[in-house]
């Protein structure tokens, strides 16, 4: 299974490193962009829950 | 004290009521006892958790606990007993806990799983790197809180929805964001088309930043929805982690979520601390990796302490130059094809710092080491002449390790790899 040296050490397709589908190839410009709105919304999901659990319960206790 | 104020005080002491009252926390209790079961059962015959390992230099401690080797006591097959000896004797108190709990009697059950969990959490956290993994994280997380912690059903539901949440963290990288991970495997993605590969990844990190708090919602169909999706993700992720990790959490999600859930009130007052402590420690573990400066899934700096399962496909190549006094340079070159060996430059430095300890002909080792991730190019992130000259840091950055924003050199290109 192991080839004799995993590292090719230039661009050569046949060694098929094209390997990236179509849609990961149109995404990849825009990959960074993605990153940031995933942690946008990872901290406004982390606010809010912390805003649900730890202080809503306190504010409005319905014992 | 007599018995009856020893029971009366260990039952408040570890809300034990909550226990006796609760079908749902004994099922959970079972479900512990069985990670257990899963645990010891590759433990025992675990070389490197002996003090033989550390003889020949093949165990791993903790960044934080480099000197682990010197507080092994048990001796493993073939060199002599007492690890089988000891785990046998594990099994016993395990065979006895499900005895117990056969027999209703869960305090009693309650109390055998102290030592286990003890000594799991030991090993995991302080004694030992070599078996770290994210379903450990998971299942000393449930012992704690049925062990010893108030409003013990709310925590384990909460702790399960945390543990995905947490684990985003991990998946906002090209490896998740873009499926490079999985395009990168000669096998691709198990069943599903690779051709939308970013579609299924991103679903994932979607289902555990957002879906996932369904699960602690009132009981209806996005609830359902939520805990079906987890089930179908859990037996899918299956397929390339085998049976151990969704043994240890399939059973907890049944439990907590399944057919029988109710919602739970979230509780307040002082006795919930303890639970909010924990949720906390394992949030800033998992930040530990994202506050070191650089790419954490290169350099694998802070990568274990918080969830990282799939957090990134690594291939490397290490050469090692052992220069020995009066002896010609002995060169050891090593290759790791397998998507899920962590290419970790502590490891290789760990390794080598026990070399250089226990052979005192050794002047110096040299090394390269080459790793690429999510098939990016090979960097050559390590290049110094004596690894045993530099110390590893474990909670900042380390400097003789590059990234290829540092300068690290372009060395070549990998081919697709597998992931076994």
């Amino acid at each position: 299974m192991m080839p004799e040296s995993i590292i090719v050490p230039s661009f050569d397709p046949n060694y098929d490193l094209a390997y990236l589908t179509p849609l990961q190839l149109f995404l990849a410009p825009y990959e960074v962009w993605w990153e940031l709105c995933l942690w946008t919304v990872f901290a406004f999901a982390l606010a809010f829950k912390i805003y649900q659990y730890l202080i809503y319960p306190y504010l409005y206790d319905t014992e | 004290m007599n018995l009856d104020r020893f029971r009366n005080w260990y039952d408040s002491s570890f809300s034990l009521k909550e226990l006796y009252e609760s079908e749902l926390l004994k099922a959970a209790l079972v479900a512990v006892l069985f990670a257990y079961f899963l645990t010891f059962n590759i433990w025992i015959q675990e070389f490197r958790f002996t003090i033989e390992a550390v003889e020949q230099g093949k165990h791993l401690c903790w960044p934080y606990a480099k000197n682990c080797g010197d507080w092994y006591f048990l001796s493993g097959l073939p060199f002599g007993y007492t690890a089988n000896i000891f785990y046998m004797g594990l099994f016993g108190i395990m065979g006895w806990s499900a005895w117990a709990m056969w027999r209703g009697q869960w305090r009693l059950a309650h109390g055998l799983m102290w030592p286990l969990f003890i000594w799991k959490a030991l090993m995991v956290l302080l004694f030992s790197m070599s078996q770290v993994g994210n379903y450990e994280y998971y299942h000393l997380v449930f012992s704690l809180i049925l062990l010893a912690f108030p409003h013990k059903i709310f925590f384990l539901k909460f702790s399960l929805v945390w543990f995905y949440f947490l684990s985003v963290a991990a998946k906002i990288h090209p490896a998740w964001t873009l499926g490079t991970y999985f395009s990168t495997l000669k096998t691709g993605l198990p069943v599903l088309p690779d051709m939308v590969m970013p579609v299924w990844t991103n679903f994932v990190i979607f289902m555990e930043m957002v879906g996932a708090w369904f699960l602690l919602g009132p009981k209806n169909l996005w609830q359902r929805l939520a805990f079906i999706f987890f089930v179908i993700f859990h037996l899918y992720s299956g397929l390339l982690v085998s049976y151990r990790y969704p043994a240890t959490v399939l059973p907890m999600l049944f439990i907590l979520f399944g057919p029988l859930y109710q919602q739970t009130k979230i509780p307040t007052g002082i006795k919930t601390l303890p639970g909010w402590l924990l949720m906390a420690l394992l949030g800033l573990g998992q930040s530990i990796s994202h506050i070191i400066p650089g790419d954490e899934k290169s350099t694998m700096e802070g990568n274990f302490y918080g969830l990282y399962m799939f957090e990134a496909n690594h291939q490397c190549v290490e050469q090692a130059t052992i220069y020995r006094k009066g002896d010609d340079p002995e060169v050891l070159k090593k290759e790791s094809f397998q998507a899920r060996n962590r290419c970790d430059a502590y490891r290789v430095w760990f390794k080598h710092q026990q070399q250089c300890k226990s052979d005192s002909t050794i002047e110096r080792i040299e090394i390269q080491f080459d790793h690429s991730i999510n098939g990016n190019p090979f960097y050559r992130t390590i290049d110094i002449p004596d690894i045993c000259a530099v110390d590893y840091k474990p909670f900042s950055r380390n400097d003789w390790i590059k990234t290829d924003k540092e300068g690290a050199e372009l060395i070549g290109y990998p081919m697709r790899n597998y992931y076994y």
